[in-house]
């Protein structure tokens, strides 16, 4: 017999064999079987594939690391463009709260006309108590005008120009400011120092001064509106001796910050100077 | 050009001494940037007639300062001819000069505060002046002037650059 048809023989049984054996695998006659044979076939599997994936992972974590760090960064930056969005916004919540005090206040003495300004900068000299306010001439400042906050007294217009002026405060030594005292009406004399402290002169002996006292502008001189809230007495010097009794004055205005300010329009601050007595030439 | 920026500058030192600076104290006192600032100008030798700037300078802060309108200007020149006296003298170590023009314009400065305060009839306790406002701003002043100089010189290298000779 022909070599070659022996070989083609034993192939055709070959693949009759193993169409065989696939019909009844798919004919379902041999699951016990492939269970057997196949468990551990899938152990290794699943060994072999488990080793591959840790191989793969170590191979692509350190891709990963950077992809990580990039998105960090990205995170980081949202976080500090947000915590930069929060400051501004509470930045802005405060501006509000002081405008909506300035408000309040001009609402509760609506005879008053005011221009609110802010506060942009502070005199250079350290002996000098003065504030720059960013509304001027234009705005209806002029000057000897009262400027006041939401809690009281600030000071007075000193100089103007057209988009600016220049305030000076009651902790200034170079003003004083005519004050009574709201239990009894009892007039004093405010002066600042150079400390910024404020003290109160001219006070009568007979007046029982405690402290705790308010003190409001008393309108005499002309140079301020009469009951606007200035501060209140926390110590009181008196010597059997003097003439008079001093005291000193806690401002209900915060000087170092003070940030807006409204300044009263329409009161027209009265000028003595003419009444002032000179020296005869 | 060169004295457009140097104006420009010295427009930015006021509004920075007023914003800022004015507003840091110690004790009662504030530093003068603008007087360090005039110092070390005039301690740079290539600066020619500093005087010109300190009369800008002192007329700008006299406008929105309250003193009168000559303190500054003579505050500032005064503290310019300090410098140029000094310039001659230790002019070795320029940062040392540049500490004692500071500290005596300081004392200028504000002891001529004190005496326009007192001329407008406002009179300053001299002691307390001293030890609330003087001691503090001069040592304020002296521990911004490294800097101020440090940055002023390199403002003048940048106006005035050396001509190289070919």
């Amino acid at each position: 017999m022909n070599p070659f048809i022996k070989i083609n023989w034993q192939s055709i049984v070959f693949v009759i064999l193993a169409v065989g054996v696939i019909l009844l695998a798919f004919g379902g006659y041999l699951s016990p079987v492939i269970r057997i044979g196949a468990s551990p076939l899938v152990a290794v599997q699943k060994w072999i594939s488990t080793r591959y994936m840790a191989i793969t992972e170590f191979f692509r974590e350190p891709r990963d690391s950077a992809s990580l760090i990039q998105k960090n960064a990205e995170l980081e930056a949202e976080v500090a463009r947000l915590q930069t969005k929060v400051i501004e916004l509470q930045q802005r919540q405060a501006e509000t709260e002081v405008l909506r005090a300035l408000l309040d206040f001009a609402k509760a003495l609506p005879e008053n006309e005011y221009v609110a300004a802010t506060v942009i900068g502070v005199d250079p000299s350290p002996f000098l108590h003065y504030v720059l306010i960013d509304q001027g001439s234009d705005d209806g400042v002029r000057h000897g005008m009262p400027v006041v906050t939401a809690k009281g007294l600030v000071g007075r217009v000193d100089a103007v120009i057209a988009s600016a002026a220049r305030v000076q405060l009651i902790t200034d030594p170079g003003l004083s400011v005519n004050v009574q005292f709201q239990s009894n009406k009892t007039k004093a004399i405010l002066t600042g120092s150079l400390t910024g402290d404020i003290s109160l002169e001219l006070i009568p002996q007979d007046m029982a001064l405690r402290v705790g006292e308010v003190v409001l502008t008393s309108g005499v001189g002309g140079k301020f509106p009469e009951n606007i809230l200035v501060g209140q007495v926390v110590n009181v010097r008196r010597k059997e001796n003097d003439l008079y009794q001093t005291a000193t004055l806690q401002p209900v205005v915060d000087f170092s910050k003070i940030e807006a300010v409204l300044v009263i329009k329409n009161f027209k601050p009265v000028d003595i100077t003419p009444l002032i007595p000179t020296p005869n030439r | 050009m060169t004295r457009v920026a140097a104006v420009l500058a010295i427009i930015l030192v006021v509004m920075i001494q007023t914003i800022i600076i004015g507003r840091l104290h110690l004790l009662q006192g504030t530093a003068d940037l603008m007087l360090m600032v005039m110092a070390a100008f005039s301690l740079n030798e290539r600066v020619s007639r500093p005087w010109i700037y300190g009369i800008i300078a002192g007329a700008l802060v006299g406008f929105i300062s309250a003193v009168p309108d000559w303190v500054p200007i003579v505050c500032y020149l005064s503290v310019i001819l300090v410098a140029r006296l000094f310039r001659r003298r230790v002019w070795q170590i320029p940062v040392l000069a540049m500490f004692i023009v500071t500290f005596t314009g300081t004392i200028i400065t504000n002891l001529l505060t004190i005496g326009s305060r007192a001329l407008d009839g406002v009179s300053i306790p001299i002691i307390d002046a001293v030890n609330l406002v003087i001691l503090p701003s001069a040592l304020l002043n002296m521990i911004l002037s490294l800097p101020v100089y440090a940055i002023t010189n390199d403002f003048t290298a940048w106006m005035y650059p050396i001509e190289v000779e070919s």
